[in-house]
């Protein structure tokens, strides 16, 4: 394992056997194998071993190995707890009018955007302070504060472009007046700190992304999604929320240019708008967002792929993921069903994917033991603040977490609160570490055996 | 352990292919259980294994080894061989227990060697393209660096701290939470 032996380690060596204890390795491994040793560590002891010697810190510093030691990582449940409620001032827009300040209670402040880590760091918005982001990475509990965006009511969304080994922030949105799309970058620990800046590929981004209506909206209730090598988010059409057309709004990383694609043709019978069948408004509102599940990403083994989901609200017999196969030409395949039409002695399992507001596809699972000629399963989790696998063959459904004091019914909080969390080494220029500004709980598990309920222990940060 | 697999009856029907150690010792295994290796499928493809696969890589001692990880993982899994750990979605996954205990019970066993056998066949199975073999005892030499500080394992593995005082300090600083 030595990646280098001098003489003055021989003498050392001599010295040790002398004294009966263990004695150090002979046999050494070329440096390619050490790195799969390495890469197999978790990233508390890789962080340790950075100091062994000058071979190994570079090893372990360098983007592809971080991004292969993620990739191994196995994944794990965490649960992002929501920040107590604090005063603070708000900018709130109706319609056309001059933006007005409320001294309000600002909930779920700081909060994360996007519902999957991406490559271990996580975006963080602290909307009462000025538009203020950051990054953090909760494996090591390092931060980096962005500079002030000041831009208003956009959405945002982090995306790594692994070529060059840049992480970059967007922020996006519609403007009223000009019904252009306006999107600010931000390379992410960018040694020459240029800060916010126009996408490179401004020029083209509003004839490929096509003119907007005021009445198009980006919709920031549906988290972005990265994957392709795109950031992608969902948008409706305020007035036409049952007839759309909407679709996905894409950010390529590579070129910086934006794309519009529309969804994906749903059967007719899927597409149901929604019933007006109460006067309270927020209720039909929520109808809507229970129908337009947007975008998601969902992948395994590295491999990500965009999908758009519907559940089928009326009947409720079930959901399909969509996977966009073409941007140019906006194509999309059917990519898996979850048939809810099960078994009568099966409704309760039925109602755990039907009740919730929002349910959503984490992860294709595949492997498990050599069993061939099985369905890959799916790993969902819901605002229920619930996670299951989904089981193709036999069409049933198991839960694998479930938090106490969910986060439906009361419908306070909506929020998916339950994220797939790979450990990460990824680091950025100037990152500190900081006073945890979100609380990630480790949900506990035996990863042979992973029993229904789980213990959560209050760690700020994963150890 | 030479000619395994040679008494038994349905092994003797099946295409057998004889692997030659680098001593010169040679082992009959069916092609079931040497196409775990990617080195020999790739040869058997390209029809070049009659009159046997040298080996010079690999001694008689290791290649025995190997063979017994081979035998038992082409008859627990075609397809997927290795055990669920080396796919991060094992946690959510629910698999044949008695199975996978089994298997565990002899990759467990098997791994019960000295650390020069084990970096023995880290090098083989890395060679032969073993992609479970690898895995298996790449984890094993992890799992006993794990808990260890950077000076034990300068010296369990001979390594030579060539990082200057500032360097090794100014790291130290950065990765301060690990060793917390």
């Amino acid at each position: 394992m030595a990646t280098e032996t001098r003489p003055r380690a021989t003498k050392k060596k001599r010295k040790r056997q002398n004294a009966a204890e263990p004695a150090p390795c002979r046999v050494t491994l070329p440096d390619h194998l050490v790195a799969e040793v390495l890469v197999r560590l978790p990233a508390r002891s890789l962080a340790r071993l950075r100091c062994a010697c000058r071979s190994w810190h570079a090893e372990i510093s360098s983007r592809a190995f971080q991004v292969r030691h993620h990739a191994l990582a196995a994944a794990k449940l965490a649960f992002l707890r929501r920040a107590p409620a604090h005063m603070a001032f708000l900018q709130v827009r109706r319609g056309n009018r001059r933006p007005a300040q409320w001294l309000t209670s600002c909930k779920d402040c700081p909060g994360v955007v996007g519902s999957k880590p991406c490559f271990g760091l996580v975006l963080v918005r602290t909307p009462c302070e000025d538009a203020g982001f950051s990054v953090c990475n909760p494996t090591t509990g390092e931060v980096l504060h962005l500079p002030p965006s000041h831009q208003k009511r956009c959405a945002t969304g982090i995306g790594f472009h692994a070529p060059s080994g840049e992480f970059k922030v967007v922020t996006v949105g519609i403007d009223l007046g000009t019904d252009k799309l306006h999107a600010r970058v931000l390379t992410v620990g960018d040694a020459q700190a240029q800060g916010w800046r126009l996408p490179s590929a401004t020029a083209a981004a509003s004839s490929a992304a096509g003119d907007f209506s005021d009445d198009d909206v980006i919709d920031t209730h549906v988290q972005p999604v990265f994957a392709d090598g795109c950031l992608h988010w969902s948008f409706f059409r305020r007035k036409h929320v049952d007839s759309g057309p909407h679709g996905v709004l894409s950010f390529s990383l590579a070129d910086e240019s934006f794309r519009r694609v529309a969804q994906p043709a749903f059967a007719a019978d899927d597409l149901v708008p929604y019933e007006i069948n109460g006067p309270e408004q927020q209720h039909e509102c929520q109808l809507w967002l229970r129908h337009a599940r947007g975008v998601r990403s969902s992948g395994s083994g590295g491999e990500e792929a965009v999908v758009a989901c519907r559940r089928s609200e009326r009947r409720l017999r079930s959901s399909t993921i969509w996977r966009l196969q073409d941007y140019e030409a906006g194509r999309w395949s059917l990519d898996y069903r979850v048939d809810l039409d099960l078994a009568p002695e099966l409704v309760a399992e039925r109602e755990r994917l039907t009740a919730p507001w929002l349910v959503v596809p984490l992860r294709y699972l595949e492997g498990g033991g050599g069993l061939q000629g099985r369905k890959r399963k799916l790993l969902l989790v819901t605002t229920a603040r619930e996670a299951h696998v989904y089981d193709p063959d036999s069409g049933t459904l198991r839960t694998v977490a479930s938090v106490a004091g969910g986060g439906d019914g009361n419908s306070e909080d909506n929020s998916l609160r339950l994220v797939l969390y790979q450990e990460s080494l990824v680091r950025l220029a100037d990152m500190k570490r900081d006073k945890g500004e979100i609380e990630f709980l480790k949900l506990e598990s035996n990863f042979k055996r992973l029993s229904k309920s789980f213990l959560i222990t209050s760690f700020r940060y994963f150890d | 352990m030479a000619s395994a697999g040679s008494g038994d009856e349905k092994a003797a029907a099946a295409a057998m292919i004889t692997l030659i150690s680098s001593d010169n010792e040679k082992f009959e295994v069916t092609e079931a259980t040497a196409t775990l290796s990617q080195t020999i499928r790739h040869m058997i493809e390209d029809g070049c294994t009659d009159g046997g696969v040298p080996l010079p890589n690999v001694t008689s001692k290791i290649l025995a080894r190997v063979i017994e990880y081979c035998k038992k993982h082409a008859t627990a899994a075609a397809g997927e061989e290795g055990s669920s750990s080396s796919f991060s979605d094992a946690a959510f996954l629910e698999v044949d227990r008695a199975f996978l205990e089994e298997l565990e019970e002899f990759d467990d066993a098997f791994l019960e060697v000295d650390r020069a056998t084990l970096f023995d066949l880290i090098l083989a199975a890395n060679y032969l393209d073993i992609k479970g073999l690898l895995n298996l005892t790449c984890q094993k030499v992890a799992d006993s660096v794990k808990g260890k500080t950077p000076e034990q394992i300068r010296e369990m593995y001979n390594i030579v701290n060539d990082l200057t005082p500032e360097e090794e300090a100014e790291i130290r600083r950065e990765t301060q939470w690990a060793f917390e």
